[in-house]
């Protein structure tokens, strides 16, 4: 068969057993700085907590990778200003961060869709409703 | 860039540590402004491009759906091969409202399942219907009809009876034959067969050939293949980055060149003329300011080489601007359009739920590598954890709330009243492909003159669309709604009146078809359901 080697399609999406889902490798060349190895995860997160991570003002330096297209993986690095304050500690906080945002959008989205019934059955026509403003 | 050893003099004056982490939320602002039947569009403010391309990613490759994954090929006389057939039974969309009740396949033990106690042989069970649903697709172009050919569409496609009596959301899985194609619980497919919309050809037979395959349809998502995205279109505009100084350009370049570069703007300029000085003026589209049109990078190479012709420095009279504020924050306008395997809002909020779940699996992990590496964390994880645990538990109480506590499932429920010997087969209804009489015609005959017991019942209200239903109606607060499930159209309370739309039981005596499956090793066809006389 042609596809004899054909990795599983779901390969990118399920974390096999015993792998960890983030990885904390400390850089040993650099003061305050190290490497997260997140499994099963692609530029969806990766990209977002790195821009959550650079709005941080005790982040010096974030950046994250795709190593390979057939490595399901995404290297994640963090550099903080203070020892005081670990790349864990700045990953945990964009975490929250992030956490909360798309829950503050989460709840935006359904009050738009409330207003959005309200409208519809006050009649109002949708193109010039008031609440659009 | 400051060193390392900069500290806390790196620091804006006055912003203290604590009010540091605190600032990092954002407070971004989404407003719907439009909501069709298949197309949303939306507007997000006040965050960066970040989280909009993790949602439009999220919308595209993480949303679960249901989709046809594995076919078995009995019959095809059809020109298309059998790869080709089954990629285009792949796509055909499958209403995915109820996905989320859904296991993966690949997680799901389907030896404990009823299907599987049906096959007679549980342990072999590779599918159920906790994470799967067959139909069966049988259409015989008749040999001494009048059709020359036939088409064979989604509408042939007919859910395994095994299936259809099965939970609620299992029967919501139906093909869609158009995006926009209203809600039905079990369209009888026999009947607008007829009618000017004839649903997803998959391909098409001449006289006497036939096609005889089963489907299974699985969860799934974008990521998988592109089969599972329930959207056709999830993009975003940006506000223009164009900044033109409309009134010294005005002043240097001769009309031609205007209506020239107005031509090449595509709609992004207007001309106009100026009632003082009699001449035509470039002025900027209103679409354009409201960031509904972008300008083409032609348009401004044109510009300006006008401009260098005119004897002025372009890149004055040219401003590109990033078109944010100094946090990188701008607007983005974003276009959903859903294949109409999800209401166009539930794929967005569906999406919000993914982008949580991607965040908090990386909680536990993250307080086990701090505790490996003894590093102390000053920040409390034990609400993340929370969070994570009951995301986590959603699935399993969803189908305890279905399913109940039983270690059968379903096999072990105690069913209702209408079982197979007593439901009407065999309709008014004969299906004119099916001429030959023989099992599986009757099969697909029994399930087309299937009357479907419990249309009009309160399953109908109990279907996840109904709660859109309740959302136009305005009731979309009044639900009761368990405090971790945060979108109400599948909340717990919902969970629990869909049980009520499960019957099992004595329809499918489990000992008495223990022994259908032994002897079907070479013999293609399905067990057909038990016939009435």
């Amino acid at each position: 068969m042609a596809d004899d080697n054909l990795p599983d399609r779901f390969e990118s999406i399920v974390l096999p057993e015993g792998v960890k889902k983030l990885r904390y490798v400390p850089d040993t060349r650099l003061p305050n700085c190290a490497s997260f190895v997140i499994e099963r995860e692609d530029h969806t997160l990766a990209n977002a907590l790195r821009a959550q991570l650079l709005r941080d003002r005790n982040v010096l330096f974030a950046a994250y990778r795709v190593p390979h297209p057939l490595e399901h993986h995404v290297i994640l690095k963090v550099q903080t200003r203070r020892s005081e304050y670990t790349p864990l500690e700045a990953l945990c906080a964009a975490l929250v961060a992030l956490k909360n945002e798309i829950h503050v959008l989460e709840d935006e989205f359904a009050n738009e869709l409330q207003n959005w019934a309200a409208v519809r059955k006050a009649g109002i026509d949708a193109g010039n409703a008031a609440w659009r403003t | 860039m400051n060193g390392v050893s900069a500290g806390n003099g790196a620091l804006a004056p006055g912003r203290t540590e604590s009010t540091e982490s605190a600032s990092l939320q954002r407070f971004p602002k989404l407003r719907l402004t439009r909501l069709a039947a298949t197309e949303c569009d939306f507007t997000l403010s006040d965050t960066d491009i970040s989280v909009a391309n993790a949602l439009r990613r999220a919308m595209i490759a993480s949303v679960p759906t249901m989709s046809i994954d594995l076919v078995t090929i009995y019959v095809n006389d059809s020109p298309l091969h059998d790869e080709f057939v089954a990629h285009r039974l792949g796509l055909v969309p499958l209403r995915s409202d109820t996905a989320e009740y859904f296991n993966y396949n690949r997680d799901c033990d389907c030896t404990q399942s009823r299907i599987a106690a049906l096959s007679g042989n549980p342990m072999e069970a590779t599918n159920c219907e906790k994470c799967s649903v067959e139909y069966i697709l049988d259409v015989t172009c008749p040999p001494d009809g009048e059709l020359e050919e036939m088409n064979v569409t989604s509408r042939h496609l007919q859910m395994d009876p095994r299936y259809f009596d099965g939970p609620a959301y299992v029967r919501a899985v139906v093909p869609i034959h158009r995006p926009d194609q209203p809600w039905e619980l079990a369209p009888d497919s026999s009947r607008d067969r007829t009618s000017a919309d004839a649903g997803i050809v998959i391909c098409k037979l001449r006289r006497g050939q036939r096609l005889y395959v089963r489907c299974i349809a699985k969860k799934g998502t974008g990521r998988e293949h592109a089969k599972w995205s329930p959207v056709a279109a999830a993009s975003y505009r940006m506000d223009p980055s164009v900044r033109l100084d409309l009134g010294r350009i005005n002043a240097v370049l001769s009309s031609e060149q205007k209506r020239l570069i107005v031509k090449m703007g595509g709609g992004a300029l207007r001309v106009e003329a100026n009632v003082v000085t009699g001449d035509v003026e470039i002025v900027e589209d209103e679409a354009y300011l409201r960031g509904r049109i972008e300008i083409s990078n032609d348009c401004l190479r044109e510009l300006q080489f006008a401009l260098e012709e005119a004897g002025q420095n372009p890149f004055q009279l040219i401003t590109l601007s990033r078109g944010s504020d100094a946090e990188g924050q701008r607007t983005f306008y974003f276009t959903l359009e859903s294949t109409g395997v999800l209401p166009p809002e539930a794929i967005v909020q569906s999406s919000f739920r993914v982008l949580i779940e991607k965040i908090l699996s990386l909680v536990p992990c993250l307080r086990d590598e701090a505790e490996s590496h003894s590093i102390a964390l000053n920040q409390d994880l034990s609400y993340l954890l929370l969070s994570y645990e009951q995301r986590r538990n959603q699935q399993e109480r969803l189908q305890m709330a279905i399913y109940g506590n039983l270690p059968g499932g379903m096999t072990q429920t105690v069913g209702a009243a209408g079982a197979f010997g007593t439901t009407q087969y065999a309709g008014p209804f004969s299906t004119p492909a099916i001429a030959t009489g023989s099992a599986t015609a009757l099969y697909a005959q029994g399930q087309t003159g299937y009357t479907p017991r419990y249309a009009g019942e309160a399953v109908a209200a109990a279907t996840p669309y109904a709660a859109y239903q309740n959302l136009a109606a305005g009731a979309w607060g009044s639900q009761d709604l368990t405090g971790t499930l945060r979108t109400p159209q599948f909340g717990g309370a919902d969970a629990a009146r869909w049980s009520t739309g499960v019957t099992t039981g004595d329809q499918f005596p489990i000992s008495g078809n223990s022994v259908a499956g032994a002897e079907q090793e070479d013999q293609p066809p399905p067990p057909p359901p038990p016939l009435p006389q």
